[in-house]
């Protein structure tokens, strides 16, 4: 849901427009999904956890901060990542290649933090993310949200690193690619 | 000329105050007669004194004895308002605030360079560290290695996102020789195609020459979100919240947006919101 109030969010910001008051409660329905999302996860008992859950929440909130630009990034990193976890799923039994699979997911991250258009300088930070969703600058609000939207990156690859190593090695590694479920 | 006399050598021509934090100088050479320079050279030191009485208010030490040069020679110039007192002054009151302020200590940071290498040793030393020591370690390690010997190189942290690629898509290269499938082969060298790819929608930091900024949404990017979705739809299929049905919604959302921009031919706006510029 909050996928497609993301969606709308972007649909009602028009061609580079300021926020409308549509527009905010859009992004506030959102915000809302998230934190209704994060509360049912950690409410719900271990058995009925969705892996996936905290990343799809996580892309919603760096999606609705960065824009649909980064979209384009952040897919071709996460294509990137499941194919990683497929190369070191055949080595679960081999530690030095469990090393390397951290080392690489560590640099994923970092690729993550630039796909979304991001540099480690302070004039490259995005000030925009801090005003969605509420009218007037907050001090606390605004720079929670320019934070999220700078860290978004990392955070989304740490949450599906977390994932993949709870759950991921054994789903990904007998579906993908050459399976002919992917196709049909 | 330097650097940092720029800003208060165009304020003073354009008519506005100089910055309050400038610690430069007026250019005398711009202006074009004596008494528009002494006045220009009376608003910069007007201007420092007022910032240095404010540095001290908030808690530094502007009058001890390192101080007292500087302040003398103010006290010089407001006797004989001359502007070689004025530029004394001001160049006085600069070198003093970089020696409080650039101070490096070669003791503290070779100690700290002496950590570094410490923390290695102490984790190379470890017996576990070389009982089963894999060439996958060997290589994650020198992975670590490289990307810190890239904090040395000046232009290697300006290039940080292109080296990032580097390492990964060199990485990718040994592991798919050493793939024990086809399937991993297969993944290591989309691995490598997509962190190559991904590499094309990036900003560009200022230092940067001969970077073009390209992070819009472009078509292209459309296939690769169904792509991405179908892969991680074939893999949790059955679950409702599934990151393929956000990246769905999305790209048709987007798709939708950039399609209704386009028809409303404002280009200058399309730009505006496809780019999100930093500003």
């Amino acid at each position: 849901m909050s996928a497609v109030f993301t969606g709308m969010y972007w649909w009602s910001i028009g061609a580079g427009s300021s926020q409308t008051d549509a527009s905010l409660i859009l992004a506030r329905c959102i915000y809302a999904f998230i934190v209704i999302g994060f509360l049912q996860h950690s409410l719900s008992s271990h058995k009925q956890r969705d892996p996936l859950v905290v990343p799809s929440i996580l892309l919603s909130l760096m999606t609705l901060l960065n824009g649909p630009a980064a979209v384009a990034g952040v897919s071709l990193v996460s294509i990137a990542f499941i194919a990683l976890t497929v190369v070191f799923s055949s080595h679960q039994d081999n530690r030095g290649m469990s090393d390397l699979h951290l080392v690489l997911v560590s640099l994923l991250a970092d690729r993550f933090f630039f796909a979304t258009g991001h540099q480690a300088t302070f004039s490259t930070i995005r000030w925009a993310p801090g005003f969605i969703g509420i009218q007037d600058m907050h001090f606390v609000l605004s720079g929670a949200l320019v934070t999220s939207a700078y860290f978004a990156g990392p955070i989304l690859a740490g949450s599906g690193a977390v994932a993949v190593r709870n759950d991921g090695y054994q789903r990904y590694s007998s579906y993908f690619f050459l399976k002919k479920k992917f196709f049909f | 000329m330097r650097q940092i006399d720029l800003v208060p050598t165009l304020s003073v021509l354009m008519g506005v105050p100089i910055p309050f934090g400038s610690l430069g100088m007026v250019l005398p050479t711009v202006f074009p007669d004596w008494p528009s320079l002494l006045a220009a050279l009376e608003q910069n030191v007007n201007q420092v004194e007022s910032l240095l009485i404010a540095l001290d208010h908030a808690g530094l030490d502007m009058h001890g004895p390192a101080w007292e040069p500087v302040w003398s020679v103010l006290t010089e110039y407001r006797q004989e308002r001359s502007a070689n007192s004025a530029v004394r002054f001001l160049r006085a009151a600069l070198e003093q605030c970089m020696r409080m302020w650039a101070r490096f200590d070669t003791w503290l940071m070779s100690l700290g360079v002496l950590l570094c290498l410490a923390v290695v040793g102490v984790c190379l030393a470890t017996p576990a560290a070389f009982d089963d020591f894999s060439p996958g370690q060997g290589v994650a390690l020198l992975l670590c290695l490289a990307h810190l010997a890239m904090m040395g190189s000046n232009s290697f942290i300006v290039y940080e996102d292109q080296i990032n690629v580097f390492l990964l898509v060199s990485a990718a290269t040994v592991v798919a020789y050493k793939a024990r499938s086809y399937t991993a082969a297969v993944a290591a060298v989309v691995f490598a195609a997509c962190v190559r790819m991904s590499a094309a929608t990036k900003l560009c930091r200022d230092e940067q020459e001969a970077c073009v900024v390209y992070f819009f949404f472009f078509w292209s990017s459309f296939f690769f979100l169904f792509l991405t979705s179908f892969t991680v739809q074939g893999t949790y299929s059955e679950l409702h919240y599934s990151l393929a049905e956000s990246l769905l919604w999305l790209a048709a959302m987007s798709t939708i947006q950039t399609l209704y921009c386009q028809r409303r031919g404002d280009s200058v706006a399309l730009s505006r919101y496809l780019s999100l510029s930093p500003l």
